[in-house]
């Protein structure tokens, strides 16, 4: 890592709120420990919408520009992180829409599993290596069935850790919708996985 | 209350988003519902295998020349995006902002102001109309005859026809020359 990237580093514990208010003051350094900060969440966030890895980069530039030229905007009535997926959510929307994908790219793919980086991997009995495979695929298929709404839901909730009134700021709606959204996301993944996930 | 009632609830009893009373009523159903325990089961472990599954999905690190190239950028942008307010004026600006945005948005406070305002406008012009012929009758006066009007008397007379400014100009007009002419000079 260099030099300035970790002395930036160092700063990276403070606190948003002084962060931000030295961006709105016009400090760039402030902006870029916040982008240091927050990139990689950024960048999974993207990913686990979109499921395509060589436009994340592109997407978070987009998200980081948008959250720059808006920071004067942000009030505090939330959090940073959940006012950055806002943006983060909306930018993937419209590049979904643009391209005009509905559904999970990549699903009928060849491409091998290892391209994803697995993060538990202890496996060595080779059959349950390959159940395991087929349940992953299957488990991906069925995630990239449900709809934009469904499908981005469970990434903040399940994948994310987010919780209902988070999620709410982010889609902008009640916390009454995302719950039955997501009750309406996982009846569909029970339907589709209930015969090849063993309770 | 039917099971499919509790489906919903499940789901987000699974994620902890429930409040006690839900919860009580939740535990209470499923003590005596096999069906609703068998479907806790499944979901909660479907739910558990695709946030695995989710959790696996892990995006290619940012490059270290991400943060650099993206302040490059910014550092790049056209000087109004760049501009922010001065400090000294960016709080209270903002403050006054805000507090004009949020009283616009209660519809009797707007239509107060604006009825207020409108009947300040048609005040000023009415006071501005009597003034203005109060002015051209002074005028007028003074042209008529100007040895028989002394200052003081043109204004003695304005002032006390002053109190009647419900008077139409024309009557207002009338009644200062013709007092004029019966009144001697004080």
């Amino acid at each position: 890592m260099s030099k300035s990237l970790r002395i930036k580093g160092l700063f990276l514990g403070k606190a948003d709120n002084i962060l931000i208010e030295k961006c709105k003051r016009g400090d760039t350094n402030s902006f870029e420990i916040l982008v240091l900060k927050y990139q990689r969440r950024i960048f999974n966030l993207i990913f686990r919408l979109t499921n395509e890895p060589d436009i994340v980069e592109d997407i978070a530039q987009e998200v980081f520009l948008r959250a720059y030229n808006a920071i004067n905007d942000f009030k505090g009535k939330s959090s940073f992180s959940t006012w950055i997926y806002r943006i983060t959510v909306n930018t993937c929307f419209n590049y979904i829409k643009s391209k005009r994908r509905h559904q999970y790219k990549n699903l009928e793919t060849n491409e091998p599993l290892e391209k994803y980086t697995l993060i538990s991997n202890n496996l060595t009995d080779t059959e349950l290596l390959i159940e395991r495979h087929e349940l992953s695929k299957k488990i991906k298929e069925a995630i990239g069935s449900l709809n934009r709404e469904q499908r981005t839901i469970f990434v903040l909730r399940d994948v994310e850790g987010l919780s209902y009134e988070e999620i709410g700021k982010i889609l902008n709606c009640p916390s009454g919708t995302v719950r039955s959204r997501l009750f309406r996301a996982r009846r569909e993944l029970r339907t589709k996985l209930e015969n090849y996930i063993k309770v | 209350m039917k099971c499919k009632n509790f489906q919903e609830l499940i789901s987000a009893f699974i994620d902890n988003e429930l409040n006690l009373r839900e919860t009580l009523r939740l535990k209470r159903h499923i003590k005596s519902c096999e069906h609703c325990r068998e479907e806790l089961k499944i979901i909660g472990k479907i739910q558990n295998e695709c946030q695995n599954e989710g959790l696996s999905w892990v995006a290619p690190q940012p490059s270290e020349e991400f943060s650099s190239t993206l302040m490059n950028i910014i550092h790049n942008l056209p000087a109004h995006q760049k501009e922010r307010n001065p400090f000294f004026l960016n709080k209270p600006l903002f403050i006054i902002r805000d507090w004009f945005i949020s009283l616009m948005r209660r519809p009797i406070i707007t239509f107060s102001l604006s009825g207020a305002t409108l009947a300040l406008l048609i005040g000023l012009m009415v006071f501005s109309g009597i003034q203005k012929d109060k002015l051209q009758t002074v005028y007028e006066l003074k042209q008529k005859d100007t040895t028989l009007l002394a200052e003081k008397d043109i204004n003695y007379y304005i002032n006390e026809y002053a109190i009647n400014a419900s008077e139409t100009p024309s009557v207002f007009r009338e009644g200062i020359i013709e007092s004029v002419t019966y009144q001697p000079s004080r």
